[in-house]
This record gives structure tokens, C-alpha cells and sequence, in this order.
């Protein structure tokens, strides 16, 4: 089993020197993922595709025309990226017979990198969710379980993505996040997680939640094979309407730099009242970690943070609620005949979706009623306060560190009875989305109760090279050599 | 949830939705009207509202290239996920009576 232990980084450096092939690695991972099939972890398993692209993977390297650095490396896909020919749910029933017509742009970058798609991963419905417990294919089960025996929740919404690498089903996953969708199940599991600035990645092929906060990244075991694989998704797409022209960056570039110099923001707004003590704990000595690297601590104020978890919940429902307007039982998705067309309409969209998507849809349709519509823009006026924080406080400093959650993960049969209290699970993970800005979980140690800790950096607009240089040191310094109890059961190490 | 118009809400949702989950929906009204009236306190006299972040890494709408509609020329694949086909259209329920 010695395969599973290896990162992305080893694994293609051994593919390289055809110490090991595609075909076996891609193997391996079939069988750990079998492994894992009572974590919920797959919607749809593309295993005999896996095998063939494998294949075809070492045909090009033994032909010396290898197509990149990742080329045979397997990867976990979030079922919200289209992949044409295969089933592409968004966990929903509404699209549980969809099969996407053409290739989101993340991966069919992935594929001229020749990436092997190990299959589509469970996640939130619509990806609306930080538990991953509304997908219409059921819950996804956290790999580290405790020895009260209680499952735990993944986080979400990629929370297939973050079981599936911590349970070593696969090595490294795409995931989404709109408000904290990556970095939260990240910080769940052990994992790092990184959201890129808007406009990045190519958003085309990506089921649309909320269009302006919708960002793709990865969740991986570390932080070198995360900037290595973003690598390959990044960059300018026309199909994209609202892609960034940037010079493109070499994520690995920094890894290694010194930080000596580098200023750190401790912003105090963020030492909420909910946050645990321990996880208050880790986050001084994520701090101490830095400066004992050469990093020179902030203390930085965002004065506006206490708004956005309202000014997220206005604007994301609201931009859901026009999004999913499109899904309507005609064109595609499931059907529920009714009297007429209008009565076929309210009616497939009764069938198609579970509660909490229903109830984010309200929301929108709410929030963008005539009577509110001052409202809403007063929340987007409150957006821009937000933004504009962040851009004083990088006038000043060049990373702000914070936690990524409130408290580890929660067992499922503990998961608040309320669920707006659900909403406070991104707390902390929304700002970055409502301004645009990169932000990374990095894992840094273990709760009392043996759960995963995750700290966020968060990065000034297009400085995710810096972002990973600073979170490798980070890395570096507090190494998470933990792995879930789940890979120490099954003797996956 | 006396001020809200629920049955206007709902017809802006086209969702035929089960009294449930409605009632479950009144409870987050409740929050969310916290939530709005807490926003209604902050001072944004002079601040433009913000609807995505490409003015602040000042490239402007203008320079978002221009939206062309054209049809992908995928319609076979296009039609594998309709629910109701025949021959190259898409089958809904009659919406016009005849005489």
C-alpha cells in the first residue's frame, strides 16, 4: 500500500523516472476507494475510464511525450464540474440522470495535462451546505472518526472532495467554494484547501451557485501539491464572461522562500466569542510560527467583518435564486408532469430539489422583492466596506492569518436544530469570497478530542504564489503528520 | 411573517412549495430580518454598492469581452437530456387550447 502514501509531488516525480506506472498507481487508488465506500465518498465512480486514461498515460511517457508534470496523477472531482459523457448531478435529483453535454474548462485543462478523473464526488446540493448532509445522495462520513464512535461531518460543500483525500481514496480533489466551501471541509479534515482569487480559474462548467462569489481550488494533503495541480486549471478562458485578464503566475515559484520581513495581520475582529479556546490556542502559535521565520505580527483591524455573514446571505440566495430560475424540467433535469406547462414547472422544481435549496431560493426571491431591493443593495453597499478593509489592511500588511472555522468537526446527530446557526460554520471563510480574495486552510494540529485544527491565510488579489510560499513555511513549522483514523484502520499508510 | 406577501414570494419562486418547509422558511425570515436590519444601521453614504469584484482590480466592465450569443452546435448533445424528445424538439405540455 505504500503507493497511497505517496503526495502528488512523489508520485510524479516516480512516474518521471518509471519507477512506478500510471496504471498501478490509478490501481491502488481504485482499491482504497472501494475501501471507502461507506464514507459516501462517490456519486459516480469512473473507474474503467480511470484505467484507460491510465493507459493511455504511460503509452505517452514511455513515447517520452509525457503531457505535463501530472500527467497520470489521479484526481477526485466535485460532481458540480461538468465532464462530458459522464453523469454530473450538482448531488441533486433535480440532475441525477444528467449526463453534461461538453467539459468544464478546469478540467479539460486537467486533461491536456493528462489527469486521470478517478469519478465525481458526493457534495451540498447545489453545493449549498457546510456539512455536506443535503445531498440527495446522502451524508458524506468524516474519515476521522473518535472513539465515541459518532460520525462526523465532512464539511461541505466539497465534502466528498475533503473525505475522499483523507480517507486516501484519492490523492488530491477539485472542489468549489462560494463562501468558504473548500477551506471549511479542508479544515475538517486535515487537509489544505485553497479558494484562488476571483477569476482565476474558469468558472464555465461549473453549475452556477452564486455567480460573483463561485471560485474552483483544490483540496490536497499538502500545500506543494496543491500549487502544483493549480497549476494546470488556472488561466484566462473567454468563456468565461467575467475571467480576469492576469499575467499568469507559477504557483510553485515561492515554495521555499524565506519570509523573513513579511508582514502578518491578526485581525481582531476575528476572535469571535464562538471560537473555542483551543482553536484561539493555535492560532497564537500559527502566529509565534511566523515570527519565529522572521515574520513581523499586526495587530489589524476590519472593522466591517461583523456584517458579512448577513451581507453573504443576502447576496448569495439572491444570485442562487436567478441562477437556478434555468432549471425548470424542460430542457433537462427531471420532469414532473402537472396540468400545464406553468403547473410542470412549479412542480419539477418540487421534486427536483431537497429543502435547503429550496429554502436559499425563498430566501433570493425574498431578498429581491420590489420592497427589498434597497436592502439588497444596502448589503452590497456593505460588500464593498468589506472589500475596502481588506484593501486598507494590504496597505499595510501582506498576509492576514486567521482561523478557518469556529470549532472542529461536528457529529452529525449534533448539527444545530436552526439552520441559519448551520450558516455560521463560514464565519470566517465568507469574507474572502465577498471580496475576492484568495485565502488557504492549512492544517496545524489536532483538537483535545483528536480532531483537526485548520488556519487560514488569507492574500491580497492574485498573490497566491506568496499565499502558498507563506503556507508552506507555515507548514514547515507545524507539520500535521496525522492521518484520519479511517487510513489507520485500513492500513492505507 | 405578517409583513411578507407569501403567496406573491412564492408565485416569484415558481416552486410549488410544501407547507413544511414554509413554515421552517418563516423561521429563517425571522433571522434574516435580524440580520437586514442590522445592515440598515451601517453608515454607506457615498459608497457604491459592490456586485462583483472587477472595478476594485480596475478592469472595469469594459474590459470583459463581449457577449455574443451563438448556439455551442451541440444540439444532439443538447437534446440527450431532454425528458420529453421527438425528433430534434423538446416536448412540453400544451400550453395554447385549440378550438
Amino acid at each position: 500500500m505504500s503507493l497511497l502514501k505517496l503526495s502528488v509531488k512523489e508520485a510524479a516525480s516516480k512516474l518521471k523516472a518509471k519507477e512506478i506506472s500510471s496504471v498501478e498507481l490509478v490501481k491502488t487508488y481504485i482499491e482504497s476507494s472501494n475501501k471507502a465506500d461507506s464514507l459516501n465518498i462517490y456519486i459516480t465512480k469512473t473507474f474503467d475510464m480511470a484505467m484507460e486514461q491510465a493507459a493511455q498515460s504511460d503509452a505517452r511517457r514511455s513515447k517520452g511525450s509525457a503531457l505535463s508534470d501530472i500527467d497520470g496523477i489521479p484526481i477526485g472531482v466535485k460532481d458540480i464540474f461538468l465532464t462530458e459523457g459522464v453523469k454530473t448531478t450538482n448531488a441533486s435529483k433535480f440532475l441525477e440522470n444528467f449526463v453534461a453535454p461538453y467539459e468544464s474548462t478546469i478540467t479539460k485543462n486537467l486533461l491536456n495535462a493528462g489527469y486521470i478523473c478517478m469519478g465525481k464526488l458526493n457534495m451540498d446540493e447545489f453545493a449549498m451546505g457546510s456539512a455536506n448532509l443535503t445531498s440527495h445522495f446522502g451524508a458524506v462520513i468524516n474519515p476521522w472518526e473518535l472513539e465515541d464512535g459518532k460520525n462526523r461531518v465532512p464539511g461541505g460543500s466539497s465534502g466528498g472532495s475533503s473525505a475522499a483525500v483523507a480517507a486516501r481514496a484519492v490523492p488530491i480533489a477539485l472542489g468549489t467554494d462560494t463562501g468558504g466551501s473548500i477551506r471549511q471541509p479542508a479544515s475538517f479534515c486535515g487537509l489544505v484547501g485553497m479558494k484562488p482569487t476571483y477569476g482565476v480559474c474558469s468558472r464555465y462548467g461549473i453549475i452556477a451557485f452564486a455567480s460573483s462569489l463561485d471560485q474552483a481550488g483544490l483540496l490536497s494533503r499538502d500545500v506543494y501539491d496543491n500549487a502544483m495541480v493549480l497549476n494546470h486549471m488556472a488561466g484566462y478562458d473567454e468563456k468565461d464572461s467575467s475571467m480576469i485578464k492576469f499575467n499568469k503566475q507559477d504557483f510553485l515559484s515561492k515554495i521555499g522562500q524565506s519570509i523573513k520581513g513579511v508582514k502578518v495581520g491578526i485581525p481582531k475582529e476575528y476572535s469571535s466569542d464562538i471560537l473555542s479556546k483551543e482553536i484561539k490556542d493555535y492560532w497564537k502559535q500559527a502566529a509565534k510560527a511566523l515570527e519565529s521565520e522572521g515574520a513581523e505580527i499586526i495587530d489589524i483591524s476590519l472593522p466591517h467583518t461583523q456584517y458579512a455573514l448577513a451581507v453573504y446571505y443576502m447576496v448569495a440566495p439572491s444570485e442562487a435564486y436567478s441562477n437556478l430560475a434555468r432549471f425548470d424540467g424542460i430542457r433537462y433535469g427531471e420532469r414532473t408532469e402537472g396540468a400545464d406547462l406553468a403547473d410542470t414547472y412549479k412542480k419539477s422544481r418540487r421534486d427536483g430539489w431537497g429543502e435547503e435549496v429550496k429554502r436559499r431560493i425563498l430566501i433570493g426571491s425574498y431578498n429581491l422583492m420590489t420592497e427589498n431591493f434597497g436592502k439588497y443593495v444596502q448589503a452590497a453597499k456593505i460588500r464593498r466596506l468589506i472589500a475596502n478593509d481588506f484593501i486598507e489592511a494590504f496597505k499595510q500588511v501582506d498576509v492576514i492569518l486567521t482561523p478557518t472555522t469556529t470549532s472542529p468537526a461536528f457529529a452529525i446527530d449534533e448539527k444545530p436544530s436552526n439552520p441559519i446557526e448551520m450558516y455560521y460554520n463560514d464565519l470566517f471563510t465568507v469574507t474572502a469570497n465577498l471580496a475576492g480574495l484568495p485565502a488557504i486552510s492549512i492544517p496545524v494540529g489536532l483538537s483535545q478530542s483528536g480532531l483537526p485544527v485548520g488556519m487560514q491565510l488569507i492574500g491580497n488579489y492574485f498573490k497566491e504564489a506568496d499565499l502558498y510560499a507563506y503556507s508552506y513555511t507555515l507548514e514547515q513549522k507545524m507539520p500535521f503528520s496525522h492521518v484520519s483514523s479511517f487510513v489507520r484502520k485500513h492500513n492505507l499508510n | 411573517m405578517k409583513n411578507v406577501d407569501l403567496e406573491r414570494l412564492i408565485r416569484l419562486t415558481n416552486i410549488e412549495v410544501e407547507s413544511e418547509i414554509l413554515e421552517k422558511f418563516s423561521e429563517s425570515v425571522k433571522n434574516i430580518l435580524t440580520w437586514t436590519e442590522e445592515l440598515q444601521t451601517v453608515d454607506t453614504a457615498n459608497v457604491d454598492p459592490m456586485f462583483s469584484v472587477f472595478d476594485i482590480l480596475n478592469k472595469g466592465l469594459e474590459n470583459l469581452r463581449v457577449d455574443e450569443v451563438n448556439d455551442g452546435n451541440m444540439r444532439e448533445q443538447v437534446l440527450l437530456n431532454a425528458p420529453d424528445k421527438n425528433d430534434m424538439f423538446i416536448c412540453v405540455p400544451k400550453v395554447i387550447d385549440q378550438e
